[in-house]
């Protein structure tokens, strides 16, 4: 018992300290090219969205953030989506993203490195970092009506009054 | 008595405020604790702690785990894995445990998931140069896979009992030319196979060489990838003479077309994959006969990956070492707001096996390239079709599919004896109608409803001049339906109630039986709940970074597949589970 005990003081440790993303993570592109954060940080603000097109509350999610990507685009804000579908499903990914028209940035992540090392648990997960690879907030799952609190969260990083 | 897994522990709580003070790293991380009791003994405690790092250009990983049972998969309490990672310029240097994937996988794919217990990685090194539109990479280091195997002592269906130690070396270049990307792809494992029986051990040295070439523009996607294995046993144990089977040179080839129509898409995916070639009853018995696909060859599976829970269930079992097929796919909008999705699979042996007067097997020699209907061939096919949409001013979202699936996974006799043709297989059709809706109201509530039918035949058939069907169930059809009632408020809450009911079930669950839970009690007065198993859900998101989890009640045993891996999960009968995320 006092070994299961053992691992609650991590969950006060977030109260503590700050989280960051380094700015030269490296994420892959649909067609295999690697690019690195720091080139959409000098832009502004990312919000780095973990999905699969296994997963329903994902998919769901993903239309709002797509109406994101339009409204906040020119304001700084890039959303990157990264799928976490493994090689058996990835030639899926491209023509969902087709399918549906949405115009954010896709990356592939199949074998979930990139998802450890920004602390991915659950599908979905959002990152919103600033420009200088603060997390900002952070969110896991997808109840509707989150894309209203997202909303606030990313006014809030894009200094948009509300 | 503190254990070495705790004094690691410690030791990083009293690094990680000192490493914060210097203000020079960044560190953060993740737990997950997760704890379950059930009255069928399913009792599991796992907790996983990640801690991430970085530092200028270096960053580091480190995983604890404490499991003693995790839900699948041997206990475990101590670091689990660990990687430092320095990147400069063009250059790329990790140790520790290393994680990649090499074109579409079929040569290399690395992956660590323990919802279903896969972790094929390896504790070693990567060097990779990269140079505008070259790179080259080298990787090194041993791996250690864990199975289930009933061909050796302490099977259990949720603890593997069976590990097999592999070395490793490879080479990897690529290039990318305007819309084009090419590489080529070298492996050598030196695997330390253990015998079922004897406490000894073969050597078997693999070598993997591929390529593949891609395409990929607005209009067209292409990909081809190709791998050439070849395998030797090292010892000359005249005594393993007798187990090898005539291939010892396998091939994989997987070919993956998309043409994009404006917002429509069409395509198509082949494999063709021929490492070994094991009679039926060899066939899953990875303990006695080797030289087949490794596990570090996660391949494209061509068949879709459902999201639907009856269908994860009847999920297609792969054979990567024999299995030809393809996939289509179209999908597109038919409005602006409802997305049509078609997707039709299949796939079937290479060859067909047949038993002599002797009932010794034999393969055909006819080899076919694209999948047979014959059921002697083992034929897998399903069509699925699905829309997704929205109504009601967008406030209703729908999704509604239909699948059926034919699948032969497992042939057990096949003769022709005196013009006479006698053969017995099992057999899986099955027709699926799931669907999902979801209601958002004004004021962030929302109502989920997860609704699915299935109708299943699953059993032997078999003929002897005329053919008989034997269901694996009490019944001749098992009628599968699945509910699932949730309530949620953003961005804190939600509740589930899901009930998965049957009308029988594999005479294995009958003659078991099971006790019923408060919630499969009150449904009675409903419908007969002797194959019903109900369960309630809670989610809390406690703050941003804590989520908590809570589940009373029973779940139905089955298939549980991720990424394409399936395994059989025992159910979990009136108990609860608890889980707690964390990032920190």
């Amino acid at each position: 018992m006092i070994k299961k005990l053992f691992f609650i003081p991590f969950l006060f440790i977030s109260f503590l300290i700050s989280q960051n993303v380094s700015s030269n993570l490296k994420l892959t592109k649909l067609n295999g090219r690697t690019v690195t954060l720091s080139e959409y940080l000098k832009k502004g603000p990312v919000l780095i969205n973990f999905w699969a097109t296994w997963c329903s509350p994902c998919k769901k999610e993903m239309v709002y953030l797509d109406k994101f990507e339009r409204k906040y685009k020119d304001e700084g804000l890039s959303i990157l989506s990264i799928s976490v579908d493994s090689q058996k499903s990835l030639s899926h990914v491209r023509s969902y993203i087709r399918a549906n028209d949405y115009i954010y940035d896709v990356f592939l992540d199949p074998n979930r490195q990139v998802f450890k090392k920004l602390n991915g648990n659950l599908m979905p997960t959002n990152v919103l970092i600033d420009t200088e690879g603060k997390v900002l907030w952070r969110h896991y799952g997808y109840i509707p009506g989150d894309e209203e609190n997202m909303d606030l969260q990313l006014r809030s990083a894009l200094n948009i009054n509300p | 008595m503190i254990s070495k897994y705790f004094y690691n522990l410690l030791i990083s709580l009293i690094l990680l405020p000192n490493t914060l003070l210097f203000g020079q790293f960044n560190i953060s991380g993740s737990s997950s604790i997760n704890y379950g009791n059930s009255q069928n003994n399913y009792d599991f405690t796992e907790n996983l702690i990640d801690l991430n790092g970085n530092w200028n250009d270096w960053t580091g990983w480190l995983q604890f785990e404490h499991s003693q049972p995790p839900q699948l998969g041997r206990n475990y309490s101590g670091l689990r894995k660990f990687r430092i990672e320095y990147t400069k310029d063009d250059y790329t240097i990790k140790l520790g445990d290393v994680y990649e994937f090499w074109g579409n996988g079929l040569t290399l794919n690395m992956i660590d998931d323990q919802s279903i217990d896969l972790d094929n990685g390896i504790r070693g090194g990567l060097i990779k140069w990269s140079k505008d539109i070259y790179s080259f990479e080298g990787l090194f280091g041993n791996q250690n896979i864990w199975r289930i195997s009933n061909q050796v002592l302490g099977f259990n269906d949720r603890i593997p009992n069976y590990d097999i130690d592999n070395t490793i070396y490879g080479l990897r270049g690529s290039a990318f030319i305007d819309e084009w990307s090419a590489g080529f792809h070298y492996l050598n494992v030196v695997e330390t196979h253990p015998t079922a029986i004897l406490k000894s051990y073969r050597s078997i040295n693999h070598t993997l060489l591929g390529f593949n070439l891609d395409y990929f523009s607005d209009k067209l996607d292409l990909s081809l990838e190709f791998v050439n294995k070849t395998w030797n046993e090292k010892s000359n144990q005249k005594a393993h003479e007798n187990m090898k089977d005539k291939v010892n040179n396998g091939i994989g080839l997987y070919t993956n077309t998309n043409i994009y129509l404006g917002s429509w898409s069409i395509g198509i995916s082949y494999k063709n994959y021929f490492f070994e070639e094991f009679s039926p009853e060899k066939r899953w018995d990875f303990v006695n006969y080797v030289g087949g696909a490794l596990p570090l060859q996660q391949m494209p599976t061509v068949f879709k990956q459902h999201s639907s829970i009856l269908l994860n269930k009847i999920t297609h079992l792969i054979d990567y070492n024999d299995e030809l097929g393809f996939n289509l796919r179209i999908e597109g909008p038919i409005t602006e707001k409802i997305i049509a999705s078609l997707f039709y699979s299949k796939s079937s042996r290479h060859n067909e096996w047949i038993l002599d007067d002797q009932w010794a097997w034999g393969a055909k020699s006819e080899y076919i390239l694209l999948p047979s209907d014959d059921k002697m061939y083992n034929p897998f096919e399903e069509l699925f079709f699905e829309i997704n949409g929205y109504t009601i001013s967008n406030k209703l979202n729908y999704v509604i599919g239909i699948s059926t699936t034919y699948d032969v996974p497992d042939l057990y006799t096949n003769q022709y004896i005196n013009g006479n043709h006698t053969f017995s297989y099992e057999l899986v059709d099955a027709f699926t109608i799931p669907t999902q809706f979801t209601y958002i109201f004004n004021n962030q509530f929302s109502l989920d409803f997860v609704i699915e039918y299935q109708e299943m035949r699953k059993g032997v058939e078999s003929s002897n001049y005329t053919t008989i069907f034997n269901s694996n169930f009490a019944k001749n059809k098992q009628f599968n339906r699945f509910i699932g009632i949730g309530l949620g408020k953003s961005p804190k809450w939600s509740v589930t109630l899901n009930i998965d009911y049957s009308n029988t079930d594999e005479y294995v669950v009958i003659e078991n039986g099971r006790d019923k839970n408060f919630i499969e009690e009150s449904l009675n007065s409903l419908w007969d709940t002797s194959f019903t198993w109900a369960n309630f859900g809670m989610m809390y998101n406690i703050n941003q970074n804590h989520q908590l989890s809570l589940t009373y009640g029973s779940m139905r045993g089955g298939v549980l597949c991720s990424n394409g891996v399936c395994r059989y999960v025992q159910p979990f009968e009136n108990g609860f589970k608890i889980g707690i995320v964390s990032t920190f």
